[in-house]
């Protein structure tokens, strides 16, 4: 039996790996660019990468049991194909390396500000190399575990968020005069969805793909509906001013959560927040480890898992020590990240039409 | 590679709890903060620290009435020198999470606030709930400051605006909320403490416009200003009626603030809802009351009522200057593009204010009136 994921795993895998750095900095994003009508920016992009999310599982389910290397193969080539490899490879490296040095600056920054860096980085990825290591089918149940409890803990926060929150701060709701506006903040909630391409090594059984593909277009928009409420819930907390000031705004919003029970409610994001991005840098760990694998077929997966490790964290330490090194990968990723999740998977599918490769949903 | 899961999780755990060790702090290795007064005395400015004593009960002290407390002032021509100074006397590495009270005199309240608040939005250790609270009292005051209990002086501060919070007595919000307002340009109001007969005691507010401490108003002249700005405010009146004095519980149950914009000119239409429960009454007999003195005594809570919150918005346009009471933000939602072009600090007392009240008057349901 091929491995392949399930329509529920399609949606922690999007979920966790969409939303795993970027709930925290997102309110700042929108209070800076597009202020209290910043949801509608956050759902028209959500919209868009959606039908691109749809697109991928088109393509996966076109191709029962085989990743993007595979089936590229048959759509492009030999040659393209690991010339495509090799991009994503690279690509999801970059990723790896921006997560992972900004989930040591969140820790650093809001948790444990004597710890060096580096000891955080080499936990994380004994970590995230040891589920890694395990391949698609544990992976997508690792996040299916971990994203259950994700949500259900955002959704009972995001409520005492309302609950306790000043709802004047995110009004007006529109303003007819800030449409352009509305529409140029787009191009800074790009980042925010990228993670879509991550479906690309997800095999898929190939059964109801129709319906696997729904499930998937859904899912970005939940993800959509998902930082709409973390946004609003954040401004309603902190006001819209402060929240511009902080890079992470979910993480001040939750301190300011008044619970007699629990009375650092910032403990949640420590325990399952922190678990939720650790399963969003697994997702593309793995994806750089399956890449690397089909590019390097002779050494066992061991040694590319820790290979892979090993590059994230002398990278991570490099970036660490350069100025200005998020905005080096934000800038990156803002190119890379839509020619991955956009472009290539789009000029597949439609050459895979053109040769007639890709059947009618089943 | 792992085949033996006892290994994978031997490399695991530690790898894990590793993380935390350079952060990890024994709580007896610390002086534990329980309040911090922020004074300034010509060009200097100084941190008072109130250091709880963490001793077992029935250890140490001597019983009730000995200070327990310790303080510990360091002073400079900065906020950083002056944390400087109160560093170089400790004993042990100070601990700000455990602070629940921040104390500013009027003095450094004067030109400091703001500074100050970005100082404490930055430092992480401290709560960025805690509460925060204006004095004209000295900072040596509350180091005399002494309980049946012991408990440091920044705890029953925090305790006491807690309690009249429950009670729907203040407008009190969080800091992150003055932060917010700073930035915003806005006016508002900060608790002001004092003592009464060495007790704390919730004086009134200390008001700010632009991030600058201009006035004060007493806790007796701030009911109206809490029907405008707290969120579930409580009071009880006692006023002529029904032959002798009628006391009743008023409890705000809506508030609706219509803004309008007209020509240049602001307006806004304050409709109060109030929800009267009569109590009791003076002199011996008990209720001749009925429906129509009930009527009457309506009228002249509503009366009542209606001057204070006048007095309030009248305090805060020609006295104060200052839109603490957040009219402004009515205005904002209703008309953004207009409110972006005006500068609302100068329109503020200009604007016309218009106030309604209602008061939906009941006896206690504990009372028959028929009966009566």
């Amino acid at each position: 039996m091929k491995a392949s994921v399930t329509d529920r795993q399609v949606f922690f895998v999007l979920f966790l790996t969409l939303t795993a750095y970027t709930v925290i900095s997102i309110p700042k994003v929108i209070a800076q660019k597009t202020g209290s009508g910043g949801w509608t920016t956050i759902l028209f992009t959500s919209l868009v990468f959606a039908a691109f999310a749809w697109v991928i599982v088109r393509l996966n389910s076109a191709f029962p049991g085989k990743m993007l290397f595979d089936y590229s193969r048959r759509i492009v080539g030999k040659a393209a194909a690991y010339v495509l490899a090799a991009y994503f490879a690279l690509y999801f490296l970059l990723v790896a390396v921006h997560l992972n040095m900004q989930l040591t600056a969140v820790l650093r920054a809001e948790f444990y500000p004597k710890t060096p860096q580096w000891v955080m980085l080499v936990a994380t990825l004994l970590v995230i190399g040891s589920v890694a290591y395990r391949g698609v089918t544990n992976v997508g149940r690792f996040f299916e575990v971990i994203g259950s409890v994700f949500v259900l803990t955002a959704v009972a926060t995001h409520l005492i968020m309302f609950l306790q929150g000043q709802p004047n701060e995110v009004l007006p709701l529109f303003r007819a005069s800030q449409i352009p506006e509305y529409l140029l903040g787009t191009k800074d909630v790009v980042i925010a969805f990228l993670g879509i391409e991550l479906l690309t090594v997800f095999p898929l059984s190939g059964r109801k793909s129709g319906r696997t593909a729904a499930a998937a277009f859904l899912t970005v928009l939940f993800v959509g509906v998902f930082y709409v409420v973390v946004v609003e819930s954040c401004i309603m907390m902190l006001g819209m001013q402060s929240t511009k000031n902080y890079s992470y705004a979910l993480i001040e919003a939750i301190k300011q959560i008044d619970n007699p029970i629990l009375e650092r409610f910032d403990i949640l994001f420590l325990t399952v927040g922190f678990a939720a991005l650790v399963a969003g840098i697994c997702g593309v760990y793995l994806a750089l480890v399956e890449y690397a694998t089909r590019l390097f077929k002779k050494p066992p997966r061991i040694a590319v898992v820790a290979g892979a490790g090993a590059a994230i964290v002398a990278l991570s330490v490099a970036g660490q020590s350069m100025k200005n090194s998020t905005d080096l990968f934000e800038s990156a990723l803002l190119i890379a990240g839509p020619v991955s999740a956009l472009l290539i998977p789009g000029a597949l599918l439609l050459t895979a039409k053109v040769r007639g490769l890709v059947q009618k949903p089943r | 590679m792992f085949k033996n899961r006892g290994k994978l999780i031997l490399l695991l755990v530690p790898a894990l709890l590793l993380t935390g060790c350079w952060d990890s702090q024994d709580v007896s290795d610390l002086n534990l903060g329980a309040m911090v007064i922020l004074d300034r005395q010509g060009d200097e400015l100084s941190f008072t620290v109130e250091i709880a004593k963490i001793t077992p009960p029935g250890e140490g002290g001597g019983g009730g009435g000995g200070t327990k407390q310790t303080y510990l002032t360091g002073a400079g021509a900065n906020f950083a020198e002056a944390r400087d100074a109160l560093d170089m006397q400790m004993d042990k590495p100070l601990f700000l999470g455990t602070v629940r009270t921040l104390v500013i005199t009027e003095r450094a309240a004067a030109g400091d606030l703001a500074e100050y608040l970005f100082r404490l939005r930055e430092n992480q250790e401290y709560r960025q709930k805690v509460n925060i609270t204006i004095t004209a009292e000295e900072p040596e005051a509350f180091e005399g400051f002494e309980n049946e209990s012991d408990e440091p002086a920044g705890y029953v501060i925090d305790d006491t605006i807690q309690t009249a919070t429950e009670l729907g007595h203040t407008c009190a919000v969080t800091t992150e909320k003055y932060v917010n307002d700073i930035l915003a340009g806005r006016g508002f109001v900060v608790q002001n403490i004092g003592f009464d007969d060495k007790q704390i005691k919730l004086n009134g507010y200390s008001v700010f416009r632009d991030a600058k401490l201009v006035g004060f108003i007493p806790i007796e002249e701030s009911r109206g200003l809490t029907y405008i700005s707290g969120r579930r405010p409580v009071w009880v009146y006692r006023l002529p009626g029904a032959g002798g004095f009628v006391t009743a519980e008023v409890e705000l149950a809506s508030r609706d603030v219509k803004p309008s914009y007209r020509d240049g000119k602001v307006k806004f239409e304050v409709k109060l809802a109030f929800r009267a429960t009569i109590q009791y009454k003076s002199g011996t007999s008990l209720f001749p009351l009925n429906e129509k003195n009930i009527k009457e005594y309506s009228d002249s809570l509503r009366r009542v009522l209606k001057s204070e919150v006048d007095a309030a918005i009248q305090l805060s346009q020609r006295q104060f200057r200052s839109d603490y009471m957040s009219f402004g933000e009515a205005l904002r939602i209703a008309y953004p593009d207009e409110f972006e072009k005006m500068d609302w600090a100068a329109e503020y007392p200009k604007a016309e204010i218009e106030t309604e009240m209602s008061v939906d008057c009941a006896v206690s349901d504990k009372l028959d009136i028929e009966a009566s």
